[in-house]
């Protein structure tokens, strides 16, 4: 162990139930002799008083109480109203139906409170659209059932409520589908006359004023100061052995079986479905040998104790899963993220973090199913080998209390704002002037005019195509083109085109649900990829050189230190790394042709008073040095280390973006480093980086100051993916380049904080 | 990627008419019989033809007698219960209205039958039997002939794509007339829509084949999907439920030609095959010229026809005339 730190316990903090909510909920909590948390409180006076809100706060503190008391209080009064909540799953909203349907029933509400999606049996639809109060269902869903709301109206019509419920799972390319299909959903609601407030609850989040106005596409409300009451936690970082006898699973089994044995009843996060399992059955097999001292104890004592969890496990599995947990029969459950969403397993008394999760709100979402009322409880944090475990290791205090990411999505995206306007057109016309408020122009409307897809009517340009828009749209997807990954004939996964490209080049190895298969070939004519099993446990890297052009730059003039534009990016695969356990065994080239998108990106450039490289040390007079301080291998380490930190500060995996550095870039002029965001057209990432960027640029100082190495290791500035084989590369030139560019910026004004929002703007 | 190839990429997936012809709308002389309307949601094409219709309705006071005569029509009869009525020397609602069980509802009965009360008839007799009963033929003897409307629609697609032809057949003077709205364009879809509403009885008697389960709910969609008035609750005869029920046994499936060809003898020369419908009248979009899509109308005007034929045949075996 090397960090430990103590969380002191909190008490909660109270408010009395705000003065408009109708007496059938004050009865209620009087009743339930209930008092309300301050966030609560106020989230309920936003609701009562039709604002939206978005309630961002941690684990257990009540939110959904906070959101369902005001809403079912104001249906018991309104017979006429109705409420649509979404969650991000089907499996959550079964979860929640029963908290509403209990409150429904103790307040008296009439009409039927039900899931409606998939699974709903086609024979208790039609009674759910005419007599629903209360409707659970998930994005997906609603997606294709918007164009039937004729079959809706009556529920439709009395939409006074939409609650978006695990706000800060909507990101990325998700994200963007869903915060399009909320806008076409008011759409048609405002067809029926219908004008909702929306309420989104989250898992603590950055930025949560920034999610909802994306995600809802109006102002939104925050409450995100928690006011439930706390009890006392310790966090551990727990210092991996480096002993290559044992692996870092076996050092997670071990902390496990260690947490189990001192009594704690411990939930185990780990980054893979195939890890859950494996380490559900390692520790178990361990137990069950009879220790020499205990060898009068029942040799399978614990046995049935330890379990795993992840998504794919059948509903009945998962409910005992989550049973045994609250009563305490189990006592260690391996889990995925599946467990970090609101499902109600009590509070536990250890989480094992076994790796980071990928961000700081994940984390400490996990971190907050330990816990039982009234008693300690311990979360210990084993880093795996990457910059990112690593960066936390020694600032437990970011990871515990630091500010968290900005969920990322970009409803604005054009690609995917064009075929969402497809299916809006196929819901009822197209007006002109609802056109700007969904993110697209009237010369893309001509266009698809052109393409036979739309028709002008007398009241709109009507949907004029074959196929229903809600099939060939996918809310996961950022194109329609899409590429069959096919083994013995049979499809096992799609993948958009562009995530084929990259991922799926011949010779390349990817897991399934933890199985592994090799790509034979890929044919992107004809949308099909040939895989086969992998069974000689070789993975793949693959290595690719970027070049980026600036396009059109849309904040900040290209004659200073940051910019944020449309950038076109040419991706070159030049080859892949055939990896053994780790070790790279063989180094191989594919012929591919290089991917060329548009997107958005964010540039760091050097030197300010002209268009001419500064290579001189003019600028930084803080004893960093003097001489060629803009060197290629400083600018590559940079650009490294700044690549590797981006998830700390847009909520996003680390191969969402890419990048380039340049002592002399055509497009400035001057030393630059280009991150761009991956996704064609761009996710929003590029505009949260230049935000934040003070913050993002300062920890990657950071980061590069306390890595313990002289040269650079794999945990700051050496990349997996870099196509030049991470040459060249300088380390403490890259610390000192962005060192003096923090300087330069800070010393512009820029000190008080960072880069105003993006807001929608940005470019197109 | 070049505009263009997005653009026609984008069409692929969605099914778009490539480069829509901007040329002039096609002439009814093109169109042969056709003629402008004005709707209020402006313009479409609507094409009439006159044809021989043979229809026999049954007779009234006979259909009054078989309706009152089903027992099982009343709520709490059943085979049991009907054969001790009959045994008690009850023959129809008529003789039921003292009864105290069941008085007041053969009473509403007769009193429907009494006034030829269309919908309530319908509504009273789906209830009790299935879409194929009989007793809905008979309660035709009740119907103003005028009220019939044969109705066949093509649309680009299934689910709630455009319709582009609707067509609807009346009854006028021993003949059938077939009016086909037509939409030059998909943006004359609502003037379609609005010229059918403006062409339907208050009160319609919609006969179809499939139309339960397509057509009619298809054009609900769309009316609804465009901002119009829902269309009116219809007394439907879908002959699609009639056909499985008489012939379903000896055919090889009951689709509107095997049909048509088994009991009507019809055999059509150059039909267009459903599935073709969408892609012809894309290519008409594409092109502008009206030449190929005549086999469509004339395709959706032989089906009108057909209803009205095959009704006149069903209707021979219910009222024993043929």
């Amino acid at each position: 162990m090397i960090a430990s730190l103590n969380i002191s316990s909190r008490p909660g903090v109270y408010a009395a139930p705000p003065a408009d909510l109708p007496p059938g909920g004050r009865e209620w909590l009087a009743r339930e002799g209930l008092r309300l948390y301050s966030h609560q409180a106020a989230a309920m006076e936003h609701l009562l008083a039709g604002r939206s809100v978005v309630l961002s706060t941690g684990p257990s503190s009540g939110k959904t109480l906070a959101l369902a008391l005001p809403i079912v209080s104001a249906l018991a009064q309104d017979p006429g109203a109705t409420a649509l909540l979404l969650y991000p799953m089907k499996a959550l909203s079964q979860d929640q139906l029963g908290k509403w349907t209990e409150l429904a029933e103790a307040l008296g509400l009439e009409g039927v409170v039900g899931v409606y999606d998939g699974d709903t049996p086609s024979h208790r639809r039609p009674r759910l659209r005419a007599e629903g109060r209360i409707l659970l269902t998930n994005p997906y869903a609603l997606h294709q059932y918007l164009e039937w709301h004729h079959r809706w109206a009556p529920f439709l019509k009395g939409v006074r409520y939409v609650v978006v419920d695990e706000g800060h799972w909507y990101r990325g390319v998700f994200g963007s589908g869903v915060a399009l299909l909320l806008r076409w959903l008011g759409r048609v609601l405002a067809r029926y006359g219908a004008e909702p407030t929306y309420a989104v609850a989250s898992a603590t989040t950055g930025g949560p004023r920034l999610l909802g106005e994306h995600l809802l596409g109006r102002p939104v409300e925050v409450v995100n100061r928690d006011g439930s009451p706390q009890g006392a936690r310790t966090w551990w970082a727990w210092e991996p052995d480096l002993d290559p006898e044992r692996s870092p699973f076996l050092q997670a089994v071990d902390l496990c079986r260690f947490l189990v044995g001192a009594g704690l009843q411990t939930l185990a996060f780990v980054p893979s479905r195939r890890m859950a399992e494996a380490l559900a059955q390692a520790v178990k097999e361990l137990s069950q040998v009879p220790s020499p001292r205990s060898d009068s104890r029942p040799a399978t004592r614990g046995c049935g104790a330890v379990a795993s969890y992840r998504a794919g496990y059948r509903p009945e599995e998962r409910r005992e899963i989550e049973a045994g947990l609250r009563n305490g029969t189990l006592r260690l459950v391996a889990s995925t993220s599946a467990l970090e969403l609101g499902v109600d397993v009590g509070g536990l008394d250890a989480v094992a973090l076994l790796g980071y999760p990928g961000s700081v709100a994940s984390a400490r979402q996990q971190a907050g199913r330990a816990g039982r009322a009234g008693r300690d409880a311990l979360v210990v944090y084993l880093p795996q080998e990457n910059p990112l475990d690593r960066y936390f290791l020694g600032r437990m205090g970011e990871l515990v209390a630091g500010e968290a990411e900005v969920p990322v999505l970009n409803p604005r995206h054009k690609e995917l704002a064009v075929r969402h306007l497809l299916c809006a057109a196929a819901e009822s016309p197209l007006r002109k002037d609802e056109l700007s408020e969904l993110g697209v122009e009237e010369d893309d409307v001509r266009s698809l005019e052109r393409a036979g897809l739309l028709a002008q009517a007398p009241r709109g340009w009507s949907y004029a195509g074959r196929v229903r828009p809600a099939e060939v749209v996918s809310l996961d997807a950022l194109t329609a083109r899409q590429v069959q990954i096919l083994v013995a004939g049979g499809s096992l996964e799609t993948w958009d085109e562009h995530r084929a490209r990259r991922e799926a080049y011949p010779g390349a190895v990817f897991l399934h649900q933890g199985e592994a298969f090799r790509v034979r070939s890929l044919d992107l004519e004809t949308g099909i990829a040939e895989a086969e099993p992998a069974t000689d446990g070789l993975s793949t890297k693959v290595l690719t050189m970027e070049e980026a052009r600036i396009q059109k730059p849309a904040s900040g003039v290209v004659n200073s230190d940051l910019g944020l534009g449309t950038v076109f990016v040419r991706e070159t695969i030049s080859g892949y790394k055939v990896l053994d356990r780790g070790r790279v065994v063989d180094t191989r080239s594919v012929d591919l042709p290089p991917i060329e998108f548009e997107t958005e990106g964010v540039w760091l450039t050097w030197g300010t008073d002209s268009r001419k490289p500064q290579v001189t040390s003019r600028q930084v007079d803080s004893g960093l040095g003097t001489g060629d301080w803009v060197s290629p291998g400083g600018l590559h380490a940079a650009e490294h280390a700044l690549i590797a930190l981006v998830p700390l500060v847009a909520l996003c995996e680390p191969g969402d973006v890419g990048g380039v550095s340049s002592c002399l870039h055509p497009d400035t002029g001057r030393p630059t480093v280009l991150v761009y965001d991956a996704y064609p057209g761009g996710i929003g990432i590029a505009a949260v980086l230049r935000a934040r960027v003070r913050d993002w640029v300062a920890r990657a100082v950071d980061l590069l100051a306390s890595c313990p190495c002289r040269d650079g290791c794999p945990r700051c500035v050496l990349s997996p993916r870099c196509g030049s084989g991470n040459q060249p590369m300088d380390k403490a030139g890259a610390h000192r380049l962005l060192q003096a560019w923090l300087v330069g910026y800070g010393g512009r004004g820029g000190g008080a904080g960072d880069a105003p929002p993006p807001g929608e703007a940005g470019p197109r | 990627m070049g505009e263009k190839r997005y653009l026609s990429k984008l069409a692929r997936t969605f099914g778009g008419t490539e480069a829509p012809s901007a040329g002039p709308l096609p002439t009814s002389l093109e169109l042969d019989t056709g003629e402008e309307v004005a709707t209020q949601f402006g313009p479409c094409l609507v094409l009439l033809s006159k044809h021989p219709a043979d229809l026999s309705f049954p007779d009234r006071h006979r259909a009054t007698e078989t309706v009152a005569q089903a027992f099982s029509l009343l709520f709490g009869i059943g085979p049991v219960r009907e054969g001790g009525l009959r045994d008690a020397g009850v023959r129809t609602f008529a003789d039921l209205v003292a009864h105290p069980r069941y008085g007041s509802e053969a009473g509403r009965w007769l009193a429907s039958l009494e006034s030829g009360d269309v919908p309530t008839l319908y509504e009273g007799v789906s209830r009790r039997f299935s879409a194929s009963h009989d007793l809905l033929l008979h309660l035709l003897a009740f119907a103003d002939p005028r009220d019939l409307v044969f109705l066949d629609i093509e649309t680009l697609g299934l689910s709630s794509l455009p319709a582009f032809l609707v067509g609807v057949g009346h009854l006028n003077e021993g003949g059938l007339d077939v009016r086909q709205y037509f939409a030059r364009t998909l943006g004359e879809e609502p003037a379609v829509l609005a010229a059918l509403q403006g062409a339907l009885p208050a009160q319609p008697i919609v006969v179809s084949y499939n139309g339960k389960a397509y057509d009619w709910n298809h054009l609900q969609a769309r009316c609804a999907y465009h901002g119009l008035e829902a269309l009116p609750e219809p007394v439907h005869l879908d002959l699609l439920f009639f056909a499985r029920r008489r012939w379903g046994t000896e055919l090889l499936d009951c689709s509107l030609s095997v049909v048509e060809r088994a009991v009507l003898g019809v055999i059509r020369e150059l039909d267009v095959p459903g599935e073709y419908v969408p892609a012809l009248y894309q290519n008409y979009l594409r092109t502008g010229s009206a030449t190929a899509l005549l086999p469509v109308i004339a395709h959706n005007r032989e089906d009108v026809v057909t209803l009205a034929r095959l009704l006149s045949a069903l209707l021979e075996r219910v009222t024993g005339s043929g």
